[in-house]
C-alpha cells in the first residue's frame, strides 16, 4: 500500500503536499486534510509540515504545466470545502500533469469533473450570494468608531462554502465609501471594509461578537419599507411558492430582511 | 400620505412590467461615489409568485391622462392616486441600495399633465442620483411616448437601459384598446434611440472616455392573450425589433385581467404556457440562430402548447436528423432538442480529445431526455426507434390522449383572419425610414 499524505487544512497545506507527491519518486496514494483523515489499518500517513516555498513551486508548476485556469479550479475547489476535496485535488492535479495544456477539456473524465463540479457548486453560491447579503445598518458605539463614523452596515451569512472573500471585492467596489463587514457565523470569520474608499482597502478577518449589534436609527424603517414593496409587487394570479423556493433555497431565508419571520 | 403608503401604490401600479432585468451594464463607480452596474445582473430577491426582483420598481406617479383599457391606471379605473417626490425616490434607492436589497432602479411613470411633463421629472430624479449622490448602480428608465425627443436623449445618458412598451402587438388592438395612443409616438423615440445607442457606442470605442448611452440597451413589452394576434404575428414583430431596432430584449406579459371592458377577453387565468412558448422562442431567435420563420409559419400560426419549440421544429424537420456528435458543427449542434448552449459548448470542447459515447454526454451533463431521438455518437442510435413524426411525438409527449389538457386546448385559437390582423400596415409617418414599416409588420 502507498502513503496517504496528510495536509494541515490549509491552501498552502495542500499546495505543499501537491509539490511534494510531485517530487516523489514513490507516489502517495491519496492527499487528505488533517481534519477529516481517518485512520486505517493499512494506510500509512504521512504528515507534511506546510511550506510557503514548496506552496509557491506548487502553483508554478500548475500554472505553467496544466494552466492558469487549472489554478484557478484548484483554488475554487479547495473553498468548496466538500468532503474529500483533497482527494479530488489530487486526482484532478495528477491527470493535469500528465495532459498538460488541453487537460481541461476531457469534460467526461471524472477526474476532471471532480474539480470542475467544485468549482461550479462555489460560483454558484458566491453569484446567489451577491444578491442575498442583506446588510444591516447597525451601531458600534464609541469604542468601535470606524472612520470616525458610529455606524456599519452589517451582514450575517451561514453560507455552505467558504466564499466570504470571494464575495469582499465585489462590495469593495460597490461601497467604498462605507465601513461594512460580512460576517459567516459558520467559520467565524468576517470581511471588514473601513469605508476609506479606494477599492481595495477590505480584509478577512477571525471574528466573535459579544451578543447581536444594536440597529441604527431608521433602520427599521427601511427594513419595513422593503418588506411593504415586496409584498404590493407580487402579482397574485401567478403566486408560485414552488419556483420561488427553486430560486432562493430555504437555508439561506434565516437572513434575509424579506423572509426571516 | 407617507412614504410606505405611496409605495404600496407605486410599486403595485409598477408590477405589470415585467423587466426585471440589472445585466448589460459595465458601470464603474466613480470617486468618492456608490455603487456599481454588474455586467451579469444580479438577482436579489423573489416574490411569492417566483419572478426575480432586482431593481426598486416604481411609478413616478400613477396619475395618468390616458385610458388604455389592459392598464390598471387607466383614468377611469378606481384606484388609489399617489405620486412620488424627486427626493422620496431618490432616497428610497440609495438606502435599498446600499442594503444590498436591489441592484438599482426601475422608472416609470404615468403621463401627467402631459408627456413632456412627465419626462422631466423622471428626468430631474435621475440626475439628483446621478450627479448629485454620485449614484453608479443600473437604472432602467421608462421613455415616455410623445416626449420630446432631446428629454429622452439626455436621459438616455444617465440610464443603462431604456425602454418603450409597445403593450399591444397590432395598429388594430391599439385603436381598440388605446385609443389615445398612437403607433408613431411608440416606435418613433425607439427607432431613434436605436440609433444613438449604436452612434453612441462607436464613439465610445474610439475614445473610452466618450459619454456611454443606455449601454445595456433597449427593451420592450407585448401584452399576450389581450388581442387576437398568432403567436406567428408577435414572433415576428420581436425578430424584426431585434433586427431593425437593435433591441436587447422583448418581454411578453400574459394577460392578467385588469378590466371588465366589453373589448377585452375573458379569462379565468393568465396565459402562462402560451407566454413560457414565446420565451422559448424568442431565445431560439437571440442564442441559437433560428429565424421566425422556422418556428412558426402561416399555416401553423401557434407555437405547439405540447412541445417546445426547438422539439417542434426538430420533428417538423426530421430529415435534418439524427445529428452525429463527434462531427456536427455547433450550429447544428445547437438545433438539438434539449440541448443548451452550455451544453453544446462542452461538446464541441470534449470531442476533440475524445470521441464521445452516450455516458460520456451524462457525465458532460447534457440532458438526454429529449436529445436521445435526434442524436448519434459514432455512428450508434440510443435506442430502436422509427424515424416519424407521429411516432416521435409519442416518444415526447406521451399518446395523444394523454396530452397536458387543459391548458395546451385553452391555448389552441381558432384561426383568425389573416387580413383582420395585419400590423401596422398603414402609412407611416414621414421621419421614420420607408423598412420600419416591414419592420413592424414582419413583412419584407
Amino acid at each position: 500500500m502507498g502513503a496517504t499524505y496528510i495536509y494541515d487544512d490549509s491552501f498552502d497545506g495542500l499546495l505543499t503536499a501537491l509539490f511534494t507527491a510531485y517530487c516523489a519518486a514513490q507516489k502517495p496514494d491519496a492527499i487528505a486534510a488533517e481534519s477529516e483523515f481517518e485512520d486505517g489499518l493499512f494506510v500509512e500517513k504521512v504528515p507534511l509540515k506546510t511550506d510557503p516555498r514548496k506552496a509557491a513551486k506548487a502553483v508554478n508548476i500548475i500554472s505553467n504545466f496544466i494552466s492558469l485556469d487549472a489554478m484557478h479550479n484548484i483554488f475554487y475547489a479547495f473553498l468548496a470545502e466538500s468532503e474529500n476535496h483533497g482527494g479530488v485535488i489530487y486526482d484532478y492535479f495528477k491527470f493535469g500533469i500528465e495532459k498538460g495544456r488541453k487537460a481541461d477539456k476531457f469534460l467526461h473524465d471524472p477526474r476532471v469533473i471532480g474539480v470542475h463540479k467544485l468549482r461550479d457548486k462555489l460560483h454558484c453560491e458566491k453569484h446567489r450570494l451577491l444578491g442575498l447579503i442583506r446588510f444591516k445598518k447597525v451601531e458600534t458605539g464609541a469604542a468601535g468608531e470606524i472612520n470616525s463614523r458610529r455606524h456599519i452596515y452589517y451582514a450575517e451569512i451561514e453560507p455552505d462554502n467558504n466564499v466570504v472573500g470571494l464575495v469582499a471585492p465585489h462590495f469593495a467596489h460597490r461601497l467604498p465609501g462605507e465601513p461594512w463587514m460580512i460576517h459567516d457565523l459558520k467559520r467565524g470569520i468576517a470581511a471588514l471594509n473601513d469605508g476609506q474608499g479606494g477599492g481595495a482597502n477590505w480584509s478577512v478577518v477571525d471574528i466573535s461578537l459579544n451578543g447581536a449589534p444594536q440597529s441604527a436609527e431608521n433602520e427599521d424603517i427601511y427594513q419595513d419599507l422593503w418588506r411593504a414593496f415586496l409584498k404590493s409587487l407580487v402579482i397574485e394570479t401567478r403566486i408560485n411558492p414552488k419556483l420561488q423556493k427553486r430560486c432562493m433555497p430555504v437555508r439561506y431565508w434565516k437572513h434575509l430582511v424579506e423572509m426571516a419571520d | 400620505m407617507d412614504v410606505k403608503d405611496k409605495l404600496k401604490i407605486l410599486s403595485a401600479a409598477a408590477k405589470y412590467d415585467v423587466s426585471c432585468v440589472s445585466s448589460g451594464s459595465s458601470r464603474q463607480n466613480t470617486e468618492g461615489g456608490i455603487g456599481n452596474a454588474a455586467e451579469s445582473g444580479i438577482c436579489h430577491t423573489w416574490g411569492a409568485d417566483g419572478r426575480c426582483v432586482s431593481l426598486l420598481k416604481v411609478l413616478l406617479t400613477n396619475n395618468c391622462i390616458y385610458n388604455c383599457a389592459y392598464c390598471i391606471n387607466r383614468t377611469t379605473n378606481d384606484v388609489p392616486r399617489a405620486s412620488f417626490t424627486v427626493d422620496e425616490i431618490v432616497d428610497l434607492t440609495i438606502n435599498f441600495y446600499i442594503r444590498n436589497y436591489i441592484e438599482g432602479l426601475f422608472l416609470s411613470s404615468g403621463v401627467e399633465v402631459n408627456a413632456n411633463y412627465t419626462m422631466e421629472r423622471m428626468l430631474l430624479a435621475v440626475k439628483k442620483l446621478r450627479i448629485e449622490k454620485k449614484f453608479n448602480g443600473y437604472i432602467h428608465l421608462k421613455a415616455i411616448p410623445g416626449a420630446d425627443y432631446s428629454l429622452v436623449s439626455e436621459a438616455g445618458r444617465y440610464a443603462d437601459r431604456m425602454s418603450v412598451n409597445i403593450e399591444l402587438p397590432s395598429e388594430e388592438s391599439l385603436k381598440a384598446l388605446a385609443p389615445q395612443k398612437n403607433r408613431e409616438n411608440i416606435l418613433l423615440p425607439m427607432k431613434r434611440i436605436g440609433a444613438e445607442i449604436i452612434e453612441k457606442a462607436e464613439e465610445h470605442k474610439k475614445n473610452y472616455k466618450a459619454p456611454q448611452f443606455v449601454p445595456a440597451g433597449q427593451s420592450t413589452q407585448l401584452i399576450i392573450g389581450a388581442s387576437p394576434e398568432p403567436d406567428y404575428k408577435i414572433i415576428k414583430l420581436s425578430e424584426s425589433l431585434y433586427d431593425k431596432f437593435n433591441l436587447k430584449r422583448v418581454f411578453y406579459s400574459a394577460y392578467i385581467p385588469v378590466s371588465d371592458n366589453p373589448k377585452l377577453p375573458v379569462i379565468s387565468k393568465p396565459p402562462l404556457l402560451r407566454e413560457h412558448r414565446l420565451y422559448q422562442a424568442d431565445w431560439l431567435l437571440r442564442f441559437y440562430g433560428f429565424l421566425a420563420d422556422e418556428l412558426v409559419n402561416p399555416a401553423r400560426p401557434q407555437l405547439d402548447a405540447a412541445l417546445d419549440p426547438k422539439a417542434a421544429w426538430a420533428v417538423n424537420n426530421l430529415h435534418l436528423f439524427p445529428v452525429e456528435i463527434n462531427r456536427a458543427s455547433y450550429e447544428t449542434i445547437l438545433r438539438i432538442p434539449g440541448v443548451g448552449v452550455r451544453s453544446a459548448k462542452k461538446i464541441v470542447t470534449a470531442r476533440r480529445v475524445h470521441a464521445l459515447n452516450f455516458d460520456d454526454l451524462k457525465r458532460l451533463g447534457v440532458v438526454l431526455k429529449r436529445a436521445k431521438y435526434f442524436i448519434t455518437c459514432s455512428g450508434k442510435y440510443y435506442e430502436k426507434l422509427v424515424y416519424e413524426e407521429s411516432s416521435l411525438r409519442v416518444k415526447l409527449i406521451g399518446p395523444p390522449p394523454a396530452l397536458p389538457g387543459s391548458g395546451a386546448a385553452g391555448l389552441k385559437k381558432k384561426k383568425e383572419d389573416e387580413g383582420q390582423l395585419s400590423l401596422f400596415e398603414n402609412d407611416i409617418p414621414h421621419d421614420v425610414s420607408t423598412n420600419i414599416s416591414a419592420a413592424v409588420t414582419g413583412e419584407f
